[in-house]
């Protein structure tokens, strides 16, 4: 008796318990996943140097994306397009992903239009440790990447290292103290993503962009 | 066993603090004390959590079968830390995707089924909660003064408000090992200072 008392308790709190979450992720699903694509919305304006008013709703950040962001794919890769007011051509941006200390490393490399020259970095998910290697994705770090010089192409052997003592060139980085790990990741990211990017700058070019909506 | 409310609260707080008197809960001392920010979600939602939990356990606790009491407490905190994790992820997205991996950790925290199996379990719905809720606050108060430490000497900031005069950051503030150095300390200076006013106690008799 007390054996079919035990297992019809564990049943009904289970049952309970289920409901109320499921029940609550249900009514929030939706809400959540607007704000995940909110959020990578924004960052795509953000890396593609698109301004838009901080306080922005979801929907004027969906409205100016449409309006200035065109994507395509080769083979399996996306590519990011902004086109400036009058429809000419701004920058690119490549989503880039590698392996960071505790997880994946996920984020968007932009490349101006002649694609010579880095003009914005940004992380889309990450799990570094919070205080430590997660201070990638803070400005100045980030910014740091700006105006990073590619136009060798891929035959180039680096195109970030990370330097003691202040900057040389401006393909030489400070990393994170306390984040070694973290920083190195980034720098072989970048390395070999933009490598790979670039060995397709051919194909990259010739991308037939459609026409954006008039307005 | 009729103990005031005053009485569990100061227990909670102080006199069994969970941090330095039953040292529960010291894993997530040690990972997020290092910004003042973080720390202070993560005791909000710490509170939330042990306060709902030890409520519902105690509520159940006469129904709930001896030996299945752990596994029934573990379901219950699990539950109300998902429902904690989608409201942050709905609400407040931007601190939740700052906070991702901690909410969760919640689950595993020691305080949080150490005072639902030791008092909530034993004891009536409404001491139970301000159990669960002193024993929080206790947990949250000790946090944050290891974070305004290791925030402040480690990055040389406060909540994230640069402190305006410049040093030396000292790095391993912010790293595993400043945590261990200042949850000792604090926990020498927090029982030195019991033991003092317990001796005093005593001579005032």
């Amino acid at each position: 008796m007390v054996f079919i008392k035990n297992i019809l308790f564990i049943f009904v709190i289970a049952f309970f318990f289920a409901g109320l979450t499921s029940g609550v992720n249900m009514a929030l699903t939706k809400k959540i996943q607007l704000n995940e694509e909110t959020r990578t919305s924004r960052q795509l304006l953000e890396v593609l140097g698109i301004h838009f008013p901080p306080g922005s709703t979801p929907e004027a950040i969906r409205q100016i994306e449409s309006k200035r962001v065109q994507s395509t794919k080769i083979g399996q890769d996306y590519v990011y397009a902004a086109f400036d007011e009058k429809g000419a051509l701004e920058r690119y941006a490549f989503p880039i992903s590698g392996r960071g200390l505790w997880g994946p490393i996920q984020g968007l490399v932009a490349l101006n239009n002649s694609l010579s020259k880095v003009d914005g970095l940004i992380f889309t998910s990450h799990s570094e440790t919070p205080g430590l290697g997660a201070r990638i994705d803070e400005k100045w770090f980030r910014d740091q990447f700006k105006g990073i010089d590619v136009s060798k192409g891929s035959s180039q052997e680096k195109f970030v290292s990370f330097q003691l003592g202040g900057k040389e060139s401006s393909n030489r980085l400070d990393a994170i103290t306390g984040a070694t790990i973290t920083s190195n990741s980034v720098q072989n990211i970048l390395n070999n993503d933009l490598k790979a990017i670039l060995s397709e700058k051919d194909q990259i070019r010739r991308i037939d962009w459609p026409s954006l909506p008039k307005r | 066993m009729a103990v005031s409310s005053k009485k569990i609260a100061l227990d909670g707080v102080w006199y069994n603090n969970p941090i330095f008197r039953q040292v529960l809960g010291i894993c997530s001392t040690l990972a997020v004390t290092n910004l003042v920010e973080n720390t202070a979600v993560m005791c909000l939602g710490l509170i939330y959590t042990n306060a709902v939990s030890c409520f519902t356990a105690s509520a159940l606790r006469t129904v709930t079968p001896f030996r299945l009491r752990i596994i029934s407490s573990t379901l219950i905190i699990a539950a109300y830390v998902i429902v904690l994790h989608n409201f942050l992820m709905a609400y407040l997205p931007d601190i939740s995707a700052q906070l991702g991996p901690y909410v969760g950790l919640i689950i595993t925290n020691c305080i949080v089924l150490g005072r639902v199996e030791a008092f909530a379990i034993q004891n009536k719905p409404f001491p139970a909660l301000v159990d669960g809720v002193s024993s929080a606050i206790g947990y949250s108060m000790i946090l944050l003064v290891i974070s305004i430490v290791r925030e402040g000497l480690g990055f040389g900031s406060i909540a994230g408000i640069t402190i305006p005069f410049d040093f030396t950051k000292w790095t391993i503030m912010v790293m595993a090992p400043g945590a261990f150095f200042m949850l000792a300390i604090v926990v020498w200076i927090a029982r030195w200072w019991g033991m003092r006013m317990e001796a005093q106690g005593e001579v005032k008799k």
